[in-house]
């Protein structure tokens, strides 16, 4: 709602969607970008909701296409989450699934100085045809450095 | 008018210390600015503060049988009326009587008084300097 | 990363002794990033041996290290009370040197196990009380107790190394069925924010828990009777029943524990033997600093105790009188050399300031509190980055230490206890 009281509302459909509305919605779902919206971007008498928005989409850019973000000021590096993720687990038996640092390149999550950084998000469960509400990396997280948006 | 010698009220806390990651963190250089700032700090039950009049990031001194130090006061996210937890470090060291027969201090239960300041934080070299004046001049 | 940049090494930042630690170096030789170890961890290698470096000084006058070698020989030479703290930083071969420095000089010696872990590693070493290790934890715990400890913050790889989320030999299944963690603290930490029961005791109120827990196991007490304020009868009855259909429980023995205890540990004892009776339990000390475990292990192998043990002739004696802060107190000490330790920051200071009124040595990698009021001050190595050796972890288990990054400029300190040794 917040997202589409800083558009323009003149409905123009630059955006391909047909409302103001509608592109809103989308942008939650991940689907528009807010670039889209050229009007905004470009038309200087929306400048002040254009930086509005821009700042508070940045977390969902972060985050990219699966919503996971990560504050790394609050991680502790704990690994707790390396371990505990299916995707980790299954990826690489040999080394996060039984505690150890990754041993390869096909996991998700791993500590990088002193915190948690994620790679291959494509493959979160969370993700995908098949997903699934996973919190398999937020339940033991003693932080709470760990928020999919 | 408000004196600026107004009386701050007094308040009796038990204090119980902890360890803290970030704290650790700095032990490497313990007269660094972020060991000083993640050392120097009581953390307050919620409505502890507010009985108080204390905010977040306030600054409170803490008052031990011998000791004296400004500490910057906490909100808890967690409920514990009249318990303050510190992280383990040469202020709570500071606030601590010596051992009993058993050689272990009273680590787990520390009886401060807390009161408002508008002082400086205590400096890790400035305690070390005035405990080591009184032990030499004794 | 750059494979030919990064060296595998132990840390040495808390006494987990994580053996998986990667780091990449720069064309100079500094560590510029950590793989796999905790923030603790990071924050050791990438900063430790970078800032606040100890230079060798005499009355706070800078001097050469040999001078300032000198100077202690001379000292120590000169004491008739001697006495010897620290030691929990170092190697075993430092520490095996440091006991035979205190033998020599008729000293008393002590670490920080006496202000800690002591009561509980007084048991676990000479074996009276049941223990095992990290890697049966991993293999085998089902229920794993963290008493008064708060590993999130004091030893952050532990749940995700040993104790809580790996899969092991009989823990096949994953942390979500196969564990049951439990957490019993006067706060809910972050480590009670990720078990899967937390109970909430009083200060102190582990005695009374203890006493409930004697009664209940038994079957003498049950349902609204607990005692144990703040927690339900309900939740307590469950608590019970998981320590006793436990298939094997470890209990991580926290300062909040051993705290409150320090008058009444034999309780603990009856609660162990008690809950063996019903299931395999076992009790790991969370040891803080990384070799302490080493440095009672090496005391007790010299002397028969584990700290607070005084030399005279040969002969050994051993009580609180020794402890650092009794020895402190009564003002008996008539110089005190420190290896690897800072009592002027982590024992109560109204003691440790006596310090100032002797001749104190200090050698340590660091400028710390204590240095600040140390006669002589000998900069050492920073052991697991500088220097190697070996070391114990909290459970006992012997790892080999990594000096990745070794200093020709400072002498390691097991090279400046040789040195001290060949002059007294
Ligand atoms: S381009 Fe912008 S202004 Fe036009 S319809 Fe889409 S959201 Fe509305
Ligand atoms: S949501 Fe699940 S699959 Fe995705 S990163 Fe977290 S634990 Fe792994
Ligand atoms: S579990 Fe939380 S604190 Fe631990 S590494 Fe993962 S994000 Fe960081
Ligand atoms: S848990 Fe301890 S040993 Fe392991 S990386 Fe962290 S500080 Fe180092």
């Amino acid at each position: 709602m917040e997202i589409y009281q800083l558009l323009p509302k003149t409905n123009c459909k630059e955006c391909g969607e047909s409302t103001c509305m509608a592109f809103a919605v989308k942008i939650i779902s991940r689907e528009h970008g807010i670039k889209e919206c050229t009007p905004l971007m470009e038309d200087s008498k929306y400048a002040a909701e254009k930086n509005k928005l821009l700042e508070m989409l940045k977390p969902m850019e972060d985050a990219g296409e699966t919503g996971l973000i990560i504050h790394d000021d609050k991680c502790f590096g704990c690994g707790n989450c390396v371990v505990a993720c299916p995707v980790n687990v299954a990826n690489d038996p040999e080394g996060a699934a039984i505690g150890d640092g990754p041993s390869n390149d096909k996991v998700i999550l791993k500590v990088v100085d002193g915190v948690v950084v994620a790679q291959n998000v494509g493959e979160c469960r969370r993700f995908g045809k098949n997903r699934i509400l996973c919190n398999a990396c937020i339940d033991p997280c003693p932080s709470g450095a760990i928020e999919f948006v | 008018m408000v004196s600026k010698f107004m009386i701050e009220p007094e308040y009796d806390v038990t204090v119980v210390t902890v360890r803290d990651i970030f704290q650790s963190m700095y032990a490497g250089d313990k007269f660094g600015a972020d060991y000083q700032n993640h050392s120097a700090v009581i953390i307050f039950d919620e409505s502890d503060m507010r009985k108080m009049s204390m905010a977040d990031g306030g600054r409170v001194k803490v008052k031990s049988s011998g000791c004296e130090v400004v500490l910057t006061a906490r909100k808890s996210e967690d409920a514990h009326p009249g318990i303050a937890f510190m992280p383990n470090s040469i202020y709570a060291n500071a606030l601590i009587e010596g051992a009993d027969d058993t050689g272990i201090p009273e680590y787990k239960q520390i009886g401060v008084t807390v009161s408002r300041t508008t002082n400086e934080l205590t400096g890790v070299r400035q305690l070390v300097e005035l405990q080591k004046n009184v032990e030499l001049h004794v | 990363m750059d494979a030919n940049n990064v060296a595998r090494v132990t840390c040495p930042a808390c006494a987990c002794l994580c053996r998986d630690v990667d780091l990449e170096f720069d064309d100079r030789g500094d560590i510029v990033h950590t793989y796999n170890a905790c923030r603790k961890g990071a924050a050791f290698f990438m900063g430790s041996y970078r800032e606040n470096r100890a230079l060798p000084k005499i009355e706070g006058k800078p001097v050469s290290i040999d001078d300032a070698v000198k100077s202690t020989v001379e000292i120590l030479s000169n004491a008739k009370n001697p006495v010897i703290f620290g030691l929990d930083t170092s190697s075993l071969e430092t520490q095996v040197l440091g006991v035979g420095l205190a033998r020599k000089l008729n000293a008393a010696i002590d670490d920080t196990s006496s202000l800690c872990q002591g009561l509980v590693l007084e048991r676990i070493i000479p074996g009276s009380m049941k223990t095992c290790t990290l890697d049966d934890v991993r293999d085998y715990s089902d229920v794993m107790v963290y008493w008064g400890s708060d590993p999130a913050n004091s030893h952050p790889r532990h749940m995700s190394k040993f104790s809580y989320f790996p899969r092991g030999k009989k823990r096949q299944k994953g942390w979500e069925t196969d564990r049951m963690p439990i957490c019993i603290d006067v706060r809910k930490s972050n480590t009670a924010g990720v078990c899967k029961k937390f109970y909430k005791i009083e200060p102190k109120g582990d005695e009374g828990l203890i006493n409930d827990l004697l009664l209940s196991l038994d079957g003498k007490i049950g349902g609204k009777e607990i005692g144990g304020k703040g927690i339900d009868g309900k939740e307590f009855a469950k608590l019970t029943n998981i320590l006793k259909k436990a298939e094997h429980c470890t209990i991580f023995s926290g300062l909040g524990l051993v705290y409150s205890l320090k008058n009444s540990i034999k309780l603990f004892d009856a609660l162990i033997e008690k809950l063996n009776e019903y299931a395999p339990t076992h009790v790991i000390p969370m040891v803080g600093h990384y070799n302490m475990r080493g440095m009672t292990q090496t005391l007790y192998d010299a002397s028969g105790y584990i700290n607070k043990v005084r030399f005279s002739d040969g002969e050994v004696d051993h009580g609180s009188q020794y402890s650092i802060t009794s020895t402190l107190q009564g003002k008996e000490a008539d110089a005190a050399l420190i290896i690897g330790a800072d009592p002027v920051s982590s024992i109560p200071l109204k003691t440790s300031i006596s310090l100032a009124g002797i001749p104190t040595i200090t050698i340590d990698a660091h400028e710390t509190p204590t240095t600040m009021i140390s006669r002589v001050v000998i900069p050492a190595a920073i052991t697991g980055i500088e220097a190697g050796g070996e070391a114990l972890r909290m459970d006992g288990v012997k790892h080999e230490l990594s000096a990745p990054r070794e200093n020709k400029e400072v002498l390691s300190d097991a090279e400046l206890l040789k040195r001290i040794l060949e002059g007294v």
